[in-house]
């Protein structure tokens, strides 16, 4: 079960490096869900039965560690929150410059720097 | 105890609280921005009020819920918390009245941001439990991402953008950190982690400790991880650029001195050739570059390499002299950052003398706050022996001495339309004068940065 875990973790975060790397907007933002959920599906593993065990447990009961899971649950909370938040500036992005591809926002850029170093007195 | 002494939830709920209800406020009134300064202001007074408990043999603490050690979430305000809470309530609270007063503010949520802002950060400063660091930190980020993209043309969003995917791999790096270190302790509170990390072989901590040197790395930007900085400073609004740079970069510092010379000191010791290389790196490319670039934010953006650079290698010194110094320069280093983004945002006389100040602090020049850190940083290194460290320091002072005072000669001081007026002027002439009474008294600063160190794990 850990090795399935930590595979699923490896490729998910594998995946989301590729897609953080992409040249579109919106897959940047899905290849940072993707990496927030390789982190979320590490907690969770930890705390499957073949380690630790709860605090205060009577004997006799097989009970996992509530610790990571209420970890697991706040942090999926706060990725919820800033994948969101995410996806706003993509969608602000995509209506101020008309393109979600990032060359054209570099191109954006590397314009705006040359027109004001074209600009400048001295 | 007398009935007076200021609880420590004080600082905590009071912006916590009060954030909440601006958010559901018009921040361009001119009232609501009030209010959140008022806010500000009480919060800096409440954290101030803590000072002589948190300089007392107990510092104040509690637990969550009333739970035992270890079940319970505890906060703990000891001399480092509050020096570093009092510095970046200070910082944003002088970046609020500075937007305020400029000009106006130009969108509704500002206020309550920045007031969240200050929440999250105190929340850090004051959490003694490893994931509960996690959540204070991403209050403070989700504000700063918000922010980020204030004003709201293109080429902001454009450095929201950047910063946002940038910070976001830093949050999951450290929050993989936080778990393998409960994993690897079995516990989320720091100061039990501490006493795990003397008993127990510290080798185990080696991974989650190269993790959060990745993630404190991300947000205090030196050397392998700075690439962010520079678009983003550029681009962002100036007020914002002062509020990343003087305020959120403080977490880096923070988290490194905090997860490393208090809960994992053996780690910290390990790691130190690997910090003063680093340290290196930064301090030469961020002085070298910042000479190169023609725009001032992008040459403050450099300079703040540099600096972070400094705190790093200060970092990497044995025993606590360096991590003094790294104390000192991470709260010099703050207001001289807020103070050059807010100056060269305007045109004018005023605008060039309080720069020309927070210049002078940022290259080390006598009689400023800058000079006395990078004094006690050049001081522990020669007396260590890093005679290579000490003279990249006095370079990089010479460096940056000649990267601000060329930016100060262009263009952007012919301008006189926007120049200084009362109220934007008193911030900043505010901050300035900080930076000359600390380098004229530098007591304080000296004892918060000796006072903050000696109650920290690696040195108990």
């Amino acid at each position: 079960m850990i090795l399935i875990a930590s595979l699923v973790v490896g490729l998910l975060f594998a995946c989301g490096v590729r897609m953080v790397l992409e040249r579109e907007l919106v897959r940047v933002a899905c290849g940072t869900v993707l990496l927030t959920n390789s982190s979320v599906l590490l907690i969770l593993a930890g705390s499957f039965p073949e380690r630790g065990e709860a605090v205060n447990v009577q004997p006799g009961f097989p009970v996992t560690d509530p610790v990571l899971q209420s970890l697991a649950l706040t942090a999926i909370v706060i990725g919820f929150a800033v994948s969101a938040l995410l996806l706003t500036l993509v969608h602000r992005t995509q209506r101020a410059h008309g393109s979600l591809r990032t060359d054209r926002l570099v191109e954006a850029e590397l314009k705006r720097a040359h027109d004001t170093g074209e600009g400048t007195p001295g | 105890m007398t009935a007076m002494t200021m609880p420590l939830w004080g600082p905590l709920l009071l912006p916590w609280v009060l954030a909440s209800v601006l958010a559901f406020l018009d921040g361009r009134r001119a009232w609501v921005a009030w209010l959140g300064i008022a806010t500000l202001a009480a919060t800096l007074v409440c954290t101030a009020l803590l000072l002589p408990q948190a300089w007392s043999a107990h510092p104040p603490e509690f637990i969550t819920g009333d739970w035992p050690v270890g079940v319970g979430i505890r906060m703990r305000a000891d001399p480092l918390s509050v020096v570093y809470a009092l510095v970046s309530t200070a910082v944003l609270l002088g970046t609020l009245v500075y937007e305020h007063v400029a000009g106006g503010i130009t969108s509704r949520s500002f206020p309550s941001l920045v007031v969240f802002l200050g929440a999250g950060l105190t929340g850090v400063f004051f959490t003694s439990d490893a994931f509960n660091f996690y959540v204070f930190f991403e209050l403070a980020m989700t504000s700063a991402f918000a922010l980020a993209s204030y004003g709201e043309t293109a080429r902001n969003l454009r450095a929201a953008f950047t910063f946002v995917v940038v910070n976001l791999m830093g949050s999951m790096l450290f929050l993989t950190a936080v778990v393998m270190l409960y994993l690897t302790t079995g516990t989320l509170d720091m100061q039990s982690m501490v006493a795990w990390g003397q008993a127990q072989d510290p080798y185990a901590l080696v991974v989650p400790g190269t993790l959060l040197l990745c993630a404190f790395g991300v947000k205090l930007g030196f050397f392998p991880f700075h690439f962010w900085a520079p678009a983003v400073y550029r681009d962002a609004g100036p007020t914002v650029a002062a509020l990343l740079a003087g305020a959120l970069a403080n977490i880096g510092s923070y988290g490194l001195l905090r997860f490393g010379a208090d809960v994992m000191p053996q780690v910290l010791a390990y790691a130190r050739p690997l910090l003063e290389v680093l340290g290196a790196a930064s301090i030469l490319y961020g002085s070298v570059l910042a000479l190169s670039r023609r725009d001032t934010r992008e040459v403050l953006a450099y300079a703040s390499i540099t600096q972070a650079g400094l705190i790093i290698a200060a970092l990497g010194l044995a025993g606590g002299e360096g991590l003094c110094a790294a104390v000192a320069l991470a709260l010099a280093g703050s207001v001289d950052k807020t103070a050059l983004f807010l100056a060269q945002d305007r045109g004018g006389e005023r605008a060039r003398r309080a720069y020309s100040v927070a210049a002078f602090s940022t290259a080390g020049v006598p009689p400023t706050a800058g000079f006395w850190s990078k004094a006690w940083l050049l001081k522990a290194a020669l007396a260590q022996g890093h005679t290579l460290l000490a003279g990249l320091v006095v370079l990089a002072s010479v460096l940056s001495l000649i990267s601000l005072f060329r930016a100060y000669q262009r263009e952007q001081w012919l301008r006189q339309g926007a120049a200084l007026h009362r109220g934007t002027g008193a911030v900043v002439f505010a901050l300035s004068l900080a930076l000359v009474a600390t380098g004229l008294w530098p007591e304080p600063l000296l004892r918060a940065g000796r006072d903050a160190i000696a109650g920290l794990g690696g040195l108990r």
